[in-house]
């Protein structure tokens, strides 16, 4: 009778196991299911400013007609943000910093552009141009929120995957630590351009 | 002893350190309008509103959800500290869950007055209607002018009614557009095409407070004094104010007070008593609707949606 007391036991034992690493599992995924939906949306809203650049090129160029260089950078900046794709599931550290140095490029750019409309009065007076301006300081400031609640999820992510003993489970399964927005100061205040 | 003079001085140095004090709020310590009751949508801590303007306010809002669901809430703060205005609004807006849960058609409108900062923050359901660029001309065309000229409760009426245009896609109602606050409407913008950039330095605040500050200085200096039973001219100072008994709330007090004529030195001395204290009733003795079981329908009782935002919107600075 004592032999299968004992069988009992580890069965018993193993089934618990069992149950645990089938929910810590499940948290991984489901968690990692939040990260890629905060990615597209950071995704999303850098599109949208990408978007914003070509109508804004236009606006400008018909009142700045000297000041081509900017205009092209800007258009250069843009299409160079627009290329870079990243896969969330398998993303790298180095990936993630090239993507954000790309959309830096064009943050940088477009505030060149927006100085450069500061010397034309006509310019800032245009109806178009007010608006497309506080489209852009509406999508810098959704890309801000954006960053930020990626950071959150993949920071939630990343503690499942680290901590002992769920880091087990994630080693098995193949879950790995995914990578974070570093702070981006010049990129949080969108270029404002005081009337 | 404590005289009449250091008394003064201590008064208006209170109230001069009053007045550069203001209370900052964080987004946990702003007064959620709803706990107050469902339909009310405005937190307005420092006054800095009119009750003409949140009554408007609050009829705008109420209208506004009834049509559209849409839930506008509308904060006017004295000051929010160092806090970076896009910062709060995006706390605030989270954190009461602004708009419904599943629509999340909310609207945030904020005034800081210190940092003379205005946003309107829109919940991802409402974006496409009230875009970015929509929120900019708001604030551009209607609240900037009015804020200019110092008018805070009807640039943020104005404000509010062209929300409620855009949200509706049409003319506000006629009650809404008769009411006392919104009357000027096209006037501040009108106004501020006008006339060039010469604001007033010192501005309407400031006399009014060297007035009163005049006016406690002038209390320090033109003390009332008391006739002289001797000499018969009011040159007499107190001295002293001895207090026989402290009054109390089942007894009266008494004490007597000690003059000196300044002109002929006489002296002499007063008897006075003093009432019985009383217990002071509370005259607003107000627990709300805040949990009360009432709406059942729909939201809770007292409480935003639950809706959330994607940090979309216009601020500005005036």
């Amino acid at each position: 009778m004592k032999k299968s007391f004992g069988w009992i036991v580890i069965i018993g034992l193993l089934a618990i196991l069992g149950l645990w690493v089938m929910n810590t599992y499940n948290r991984l995924v489901e968690q990692e299911e939040i990260v890629e939906a905060s990615w597209s949306q950071v995704e999303n809203q850098y599109q949208r400013r990408a978007d914003l650049v070509p109508n804004l090129v236009a606006t400008v160029k018909g009142y700045a007609t000297h000041e081509q260089e900017t205009l092209v950078q800007a258009m250069e900046a843009r299409a160079k943000a627009t290329q870079i794709t990243i896969d969330p599931a398998n993303a790298t550290p180095e990936q993630l910093a090239a993507y954000q140095a790309a959309q830096g490029e064009l943050s940088q750019a477009l505030g060149r552009l927006m100085a450069v409309a500061e010397n034309y009065p006509e310019l800032k007076a245009n109806e178009n141009f007010l608006n497309l301006q506080s489209q852009l300081e509406g999508t810098e400031n959704r890309c801000t929120i954006a960053r930020q609640q990626f950071n959150e999820d993949a920071r939630n992510f990343n503690t499942i995957v680290r901590r002992f003993p769920g880091n087990i489970v994630a080693m098995l399964f193949g879950f790995e630590k995914k990578p974070y927005f570093e702070a981006d100061e010049e990129a949080k205040h969108a270029p404002k351009v005081e009337f | 002893m404590i005289t009449f003079a250091r008394k003064t001085i201590l008064l208006v140095a209170l109230f001069v350190g009053s007045l550069a004090y203001a209370a900052e709020y964080k987004p946990a310590t702003v007064p959620d309008p709803k706990k107050a009751g469902q339909e009310f949508y405005v937190a307005n801590p420092d006054e800095i509103l009119s009750a003409d303007d949140v009554e408007f306010l609050n009829e705008c809002a109420r209208t506004l959800e009834k049509e559209t669901q849409v839930e506008m809430c509308v904060v006017a703060l004295g000051s929010i500290g160092e806090m970076d205005c896009f910062d709060f609004c995006y706390e605030l807006f989270q954190r009461w869950g602004i708009g419904g849960k599943n629509k999340n058609t909310g609207v945030l409108v904020c005034f800081v007055l210190d940092s003379h900062d205005i946003r309107i923050m829109t919940g991802t359901g409402i974006e496409g209607v009230l875009t970015d660029a929509k929120c900019s001309e708001i604030i551009r065309q209607e609240m900037v002018p009015a804020f200019r000229a110092d008018k805070y409760g009807e640039g943020l009426c104005l404000g509010a009614l062209r929300i409620y245009e855009i949200c509706t896609d049409g003319e506000a109602p006629e009650e809404l557009q008769n009411m006392k606050s919104v009357t000027n409407r096209g006037k501040y913008a009108q106004m501020a095409s006008n006339d060039d950039d010469d604001e007033d330095e010192f501005g309407t605040e400031g006399w009014i407070i060297l007035a009163m500050v005049l006016f406690c200085l002038s209390l320090a200096f033109f003390r009332p004094r008391a006739k002289c039973p001797k000499c018969k001219k009011r040159k007499g100072e107190m001295t002293k104010n001895v207090v026989k008994e402290q009054a109390t709330y089942t007894h009266g007090g008494s004490g007597t007070r000690y003059y000196k004529c300044k002109k002929c030195g006489h002296e002499w001395s007063v008897p006075y008593t003093t009432d019985k204290l009383t217990y002071s009733s509370s005259s607003d003795s107000d627990s709300g609707s805040s949990w009360s079981s009432g709406s059942s329908s729909s939201s809770s009782g007292g409480s935003w949606g639950g809706g959330s935002t994607s940090g979309g919107g216009a601020g500005g600075k005036w």
